[in-house]
């Protein structure tokens, strides 16, 4: 009982920054209908912003959240200017080996860069872990999956209540329409990879606090958020949240009662198993 | 000087001419009317003049500004607004929702709006118009779950919230019961007496023929007739592309 208590707490957690990390991907497909192979690159390069801050800097990883957010929204909106403004309106298939391709440059650049080896932050500021009852709870984790919800509440509130979020919601639904209304939809497209990208970035900060910095970090990431994003429906921002908690919860519970070294493949039988009952994912629409 | 001027307006596809020098002006407070037959080029004509289409030659004019081959937001926040043939709300969004998206997008600095909150001016502006059009309540419901006509009528709130100079209406009444259609038609009346400028293409002669003072009849990419709705109606080759006589 206890075991399956600290498995579920740990699997919320980490679920909860499956969640963050897909959260962008599932904003940019659902602004854009552009799958961001790179996405998880990102959250790599967010890692290692960090990392070179504390080592260069000394700066804390939770203090250097207001540097990396804003240069990750930047390198965002950059990279729409860039690359993905040219392929919006291109054929899927061109769409995919753009950003796929986008996906080698980051990946080998950064080992171009930075080498193949482990980078670690000693001493964060975040560290340790608490003691719930019997449970004990990780407190930089427990720190990233309360990022995460914050990230989750903010981009609800702005989406719904602010006219910007509307006209961001407009373009995802209706291009044509939302232009008609006056709506200038490569400035959503723009602020939908701006937000997607910053959200990775929060992750990657929180990540640096209890994980090692390096260039392949991403792969693993990269197929929980896919997974995550089609579990919970492709293109909805609660979906990336159901589907990311969902992995965490199975992931740890799994790996807990049953293997540790093969929770990963009784994750994605039971995605496939869900996806089989339901192909549009557990919130998507018919 | 007309509120809207069409001068000279070309467009092919391919080599098809679908619009082969399309001339026509909207004064201020006028509702003018645009028919034809299928394929007659009315949706490739409006598309030209919202700059959904670039037009190969010929200018239009909004309010003695050009505005030929700007793109269809610049337009639109110029005080040009249009419903579309096929009702396309934004079906996840409520009905109220809905109209706020189209409160004007002038261009503002992205970060001035960002994070603030929609003015209270602007939410009793989209309330009123709901209450106008008898959609007050529905404000609430996802605008998907509103019928046909309801979205009809939704889609003209949204085009009206931006306090347009003109609205272009494709094909208000298609599809619409005809409870609805003398609904639609009071409104359009009631919005064109406080000085709402429109051009609508429209199918139904019966109502075009009671809300148009002007009529322009469109065949094969051409005006091929224009005038007051009863004359239009007896011009000899509006019949003969109609019934062929």
């Amino acid at each position: 009982m206890e075991l399956l208590g600290q498995a579920l707490i740990s699997g919320l957690l980490n679920g909860l920054v499956y969640s963050l990390i897909a959260l962008g991907l599932s904003l940019i497909w659902g602004v854009m209908d552009i799958v961001n192979f790179a996405h998880a690159e990102y959250l790599m390069l967010a890692m290692f912003l960090t990392y070179w801050l504390w080592a260069l800097a000394g700066l804390d990883p939770l203090l250097s959240l207001p540097i990396v957010v804003p240069v990750l929204f930047l390198l965002g909106v950059g990279t729409y200017h860039a690359v993905i403004r040219r392929i919006v309106e291109a054929p899927m298939v061109s769409q995919i080996f753009t950003t796929f391709g986008l996906f080698l440059v980051l990946r080998y650049g950064a080992f171009a860069l930075w080498g193949t080896e482990f980078r670690k932050v000693e001493d964060p500021l975040l560290e340790g872990s608490l003691l719930l009852g019997p449970f004990h709870v990780s407190v930089p984790k427990l720190a990233a999956a309360l990022a995460a919800l914050l990230v989750f509440l903010a981009l609800h509130l702005f989406l719904t209540r602010t006219k910007t979020g509307k006209a961001l919601q407009a373009t995802a639904q209706d291009r044509e329409v939302a232009l008609s209304l006056g709506i200038d939809v490569q400035r959503m497209y723009a602020l939908a990879w701006g937000l997607g990208i910053a959200s990775v970035g929060v992750a990657g900060v929180f990540l640096t606090t209890f994980y090692f910095v390096e260039p392949q970090v991403g792969t693993a990431f990269l197929l929980l958020a896919f997974a995550s994003v089609t579990l919970g429906g492709f293109g909805t921002v609660l979906g990336a949240l159901v589907g990311g908690v969902s992995i965490g919860l199975l992931e740890g519970v799994f790996g807990a009662l049953v293997s540790p070294t093969f929770k990963l493949a009784f994750v994605f039988v039971v995605f496939i198993l869900v996806l089989l009952l339901r192909p549009r994912g557990l919130l998507g629409e018919a | 000087m007309a509120l809207l001027e069409v001068h000279d307006l070309h467009k092919h596809f391919d080599g098809v001419a679908a619009l082969s020098g399309v001339s026509l002006h909207v004064e201020r407070g006028e509702i003018v009317g645009l028919i034809g037959p299928n394929g007659a080029g009315k949706t490739t004509l409006f598309n030209c003049i919202t700059g959904a289409l670039r037009p190969d030659r010929g200018s239009v004019r909004l309010d003695g500004e050009a505005i030929t081959g700007l793109p269809p937001h610049r337009v639109a926040q110029r005080g040009l607004a249009r419903t579309f043939q096929l009702v396309r709300p934004f079906a996840e969004l409520t009905a109220l929702e809905n109209v706020l998206c189209g409160q004007p997008h002038a261009r503002e600095r992205l970060w001035a709006v960002a994070l603030r909150k929609t003015p209270k001016a602007l939410e009793e502006r989209a309330w009123g118009l709901l209450e106008f059009l008898g959609l007050a309540a529905l404000a609430h419901r996802p605008a998907g779950a509103l019928s046909y006509g309801q979205q009809k009528l939704l889609a003209l709130a949204t085009a009206l919230m931006g306090e347009p100079k003109i609205v272009l209406l494709d094909e208000p009444f298609a599809g619409v019961n005809p409870t609805m259609i003398e609904h639609i038609l009071e409104r359009l009346k009631a919005l064109n007496a406080q000085g709402v400028t429109f051009l609508v293409i429209e199918h139904n002669m019966e109502a075009l023929m009671r809300l148009a003072q002007r009529v322009y009849a469109l065949a094969a990419g051409r005006v091929i007739a224009e005038g007051t709705p009863q004359r239009i109606q007896r011009t000899p080759e509006v019949l003969e592309v109609y019934y062929g006589q």
